[in-house]
This record gives C-alpha cells, sequence and structure tokens, in this order.
C-alpha cells in the first residue's frame, strides 16, 4: 500500500480528485474556466458609472449629518464640499455674498450636494473670497465630490482666486445653481 | 432638422435663462441670479456636465476669464474651419482629461460648438462623432499654447479669425 493512503486527509482527497474525474469531462473544465475568462474580462467593460456611485456614496453619507438652518455651520447642506473658513461666519449676509472688502473669485468648482429636507440632488458653485486676508473663522474641510490636486478642477485644497484681482484668500461660500437632473 | 433646433434652443433657454447677473453681491464677474433654491433650473444631462466640468473655469455663459481661460462663447467654433484646430478642441487637457466618457464628452464638445459659438462654425460643419473624439483624447497635447497660437495664426491668413481677437486676451501678473 502506498504509504500516502495511510493519511487521512491524502485518501480524502484521492476520493473527492477521483470522483471529479469520473463525473466530469476535461472539455467541461475547459468550457468552465473559458467562461471565467471571458466574464472575467467582460465584467469592467459593463457600461457601470463607477464615479457617479462613489459620488452618491458620498453624498448619503454627508447628508445623514446635514441640516438646512445654521449656515455658520460646518454640516449645512451646502457645504458638503467647501474647504475653508466660512463666509458665513466673516461677516457676509449669505453663504453665497462677499463680506465687504472682498470679491468673489470669477473661476470656482461645481459638485453636487443632497439637500435633506427634499431628498434632491443640487448642482452647487463653491467659490472663495478674495482680496482680503485670511478671515480665520468656522475652517470646515467636507470633502464630498472633491478629488485631490492632479485633478485641480475638482479640488478644493487650493485657493480658487484664479482671475480675481489678487490671489489673496479671505474665505468660501457656496450657491445652489441647479438641480441635477 | 426642425428637432434639432428645437432642442438646441431649449438647451440655449436653459443655460441662458440662468446666466444674468450676479449671485455674488460685491463683484462683477459671475453672471447667475439670486433665487430660491426650489427655483434652481433642472439641467439636461450635457448642461449638467458643462456645469460640473467646464464652467467652473469657463464661465457659464462660456466667456472664460482673460489671459487666463480661453473664450468659448462666439469664439470656438473657428477653430473647426481647419482639420487641426478641430483635432485641437479634443486634445487639450479639459477635455482629452475629463472625468467623461468618449460619449459624454462628445455630447459636450457639439453643445459648446452648436450653443456658444454657432455663429463661428462654417456653413458645412459636422459635429464631432464618438469614434473622432476617442481617437483625438487618446493623443493629449503638449505645449498648448504654442500649437493654439499656430492655429490661431494660420486662421487668421485665411480671413477667420478677425485681427483684434485672440480668443484669450493678455496675461497678466498679478
Amino acid at each position: 500500500m502506498n504509504p500516502a493512503h495511510e493519511n487521512p486527509f491524502d485518501r480524502t482527497v484521492e476520493r473527492l480528485t477521483r470522483a471529479l474525474a469520473q463525473r466530469t469531462s476535461r472539455r467541461s473544465v475547459f468550457a468552465f474556466l473559458g467562461k471565467v475568462m471571458v466574464g472575467g474580462m467582460v465584467l469592467p467593460l459593463l457600461p457601470v458609472d463607477r464615479t457617479l456611485r462613489m459620488r452618491q456614496a458620498h453624498a448619503e453619507a454627508f447628508v445623514k449629518g446635514a441640516q438646512v438652518d445654521d449656515q455658520t455651520q460646518c454640516n449645512y447642506w451646502k457645504y458638503c464640499g467647501i474647504d475653508g473658513y466660512l463666509c458665513s461666519c466673516c461677516g457676509s449676509p449669505g453663504n453665497n455674498v462677499c463680506p465687504a472688502g472682498s470679491q468673489p473669485s470669477p473661476s470656482g468648482w461645481v459638485g453636487s450636494c443632497v439637500n435633506p429636507t427634499d431628498k434632491l440632488t443640487y448642482l452647487v458653485a463653491y467659490r472663495d473670497c478674495c482680496g482680503k486676508d485670511s478671515c480665520g473663522r468656522c475652517p470646515c474641510l467636507n470633502t464630498e465630490g472633491e478629488y485631490p490636486v492632479y485633478r485641480p478642477q475638482l479640488n478644493n485644497d487650493m485657493v480658487w482666486c484664479f482671475g480675481a484681482d489678487t490671489m489673496l484668500y479671505h474665505c468660501s461660500g457656496s450657491a445652489v445653481i441647479g438641480k441635477a437632473g | 432638422m426642425g428637432r434639432a433646433a428645437a432642442s438646441l434652443l431649449i438647451l440655449l433657454l436653459v443655460q441662458f435663462d440662468y446666466g444674468v447677473p450676479s449671485a455674488w453681491a460685491g463683484g462683477a464677474a459671475v453672471r447667475r441670479p439670486i433665487r430660491p433654491d426650489s427655483e434652481a433650473p433642472v439641467f439636461s444631462r450635457v448642461v449638467e456636465d458643462y456645469t460640473r466640468t467646464c464652467e467652473g473655469c469657463h464661465q457659464p455663459d462660456g466667456y472664460g476669464m482673460t489671459g487666463i481661460v480661453p473664450r468659448l462663447k462666439d469664439f470656438a467654433g473657428y477653430f473647426t474651419h481647419v482639420p487641426e484646430g478641430r483635432d485641437f478642441l479634443i486634445r487639450v487637457p479639459g477635455v482629452s482629461m475629463a472625468l467623461l466618457d468618449d460619449e459624454r464628452i462628445t455630447e459636450v464638445m457639439n453643445w459648446v460648438l452648436y450653443a456658444l459659438s454657432p455663429g463661428q462654425l462654417p456653413a458645412d460643419f459636422q459635429p464631432y462623432t464618438v469614434d473622432e473624439v476617442r481617437r483625438l483624447r487618446a493623443n493629449p497635447l503638449a505645449e498648448i499654447r504654442k500649437v493654439r497660437a499656430g492655429i490661431i495664426a494660420t486662421l487668421r491668413e485665411k480671413g477667420i479669425v478677425p485681427e483684434h481677437d485672440d480668443g484669450l486676451g493678455p496675461r497678466v501678473v498679478r
């Protein structure tokens, strides 16, 4: 007797292997492997919008803790992608108005936030107010829909004062510009 | 053609209804009105794609920023008069590297041309096809300023771009 058969583990493996060999043909194995290989290659090609799914996942996370009343808090719903000092805390009458002495930058980036009241997704433009020293009040760092700095169009760590008279950053604000379709 | 023109008109209304004047008190450049969120317009897919991907710099109405961001409004169409210009519009980084698939960036670019710069298109203009855009964006441009200046010079020689306008304006040191 082959010494291997004395080991119960080996016996079990041998039994399973023989059973598999008796019940399946080589062709069926190739067919199965073929399906796995082709299927595995096709799967990433299916038309799934991953960026959108990721955005939605982030949106759901922020909206859980969001509120619609207090514009001086980081969890105000329109601030889901804001990074900087809130203009609402810097003497501005609203989150889309620059405080006296500063001017809105013509450039900015657009993200989207979910309003917790009506659960709709709104496109939100983030803009920096420029031309005055840092406000320093109500710092927020929300990152919804934001990308690392190698995607500058969608990055919020940068000072978005391009096109303004000076690059001096004062505060950040947000404005709803439309509903996502 | 009638249907295409009608849908184009609707797109224009969606865009420009919301274009004037400033939502940001204390400054001049941003052309959006202050209105309640509930009255915010619902964007079509192509306008939403433009808004998310392009308008932060090119502006809602496509006017760009003098010296920094080229103007699309009443200008982008000039490029399509020459093959290298037509290619250029897709090979610039903002388009070739946009986070939109080939089909959607094709839609956005045709929308930009028809909605923001129809008066500059040649009479026989053919919209971009998805295959064309796929091929072009796989080959992004280096030395964009140089290539752009070369194309503008060619268009000037042909009398297509007026002498006083390069769609960008002078760069200013700040």
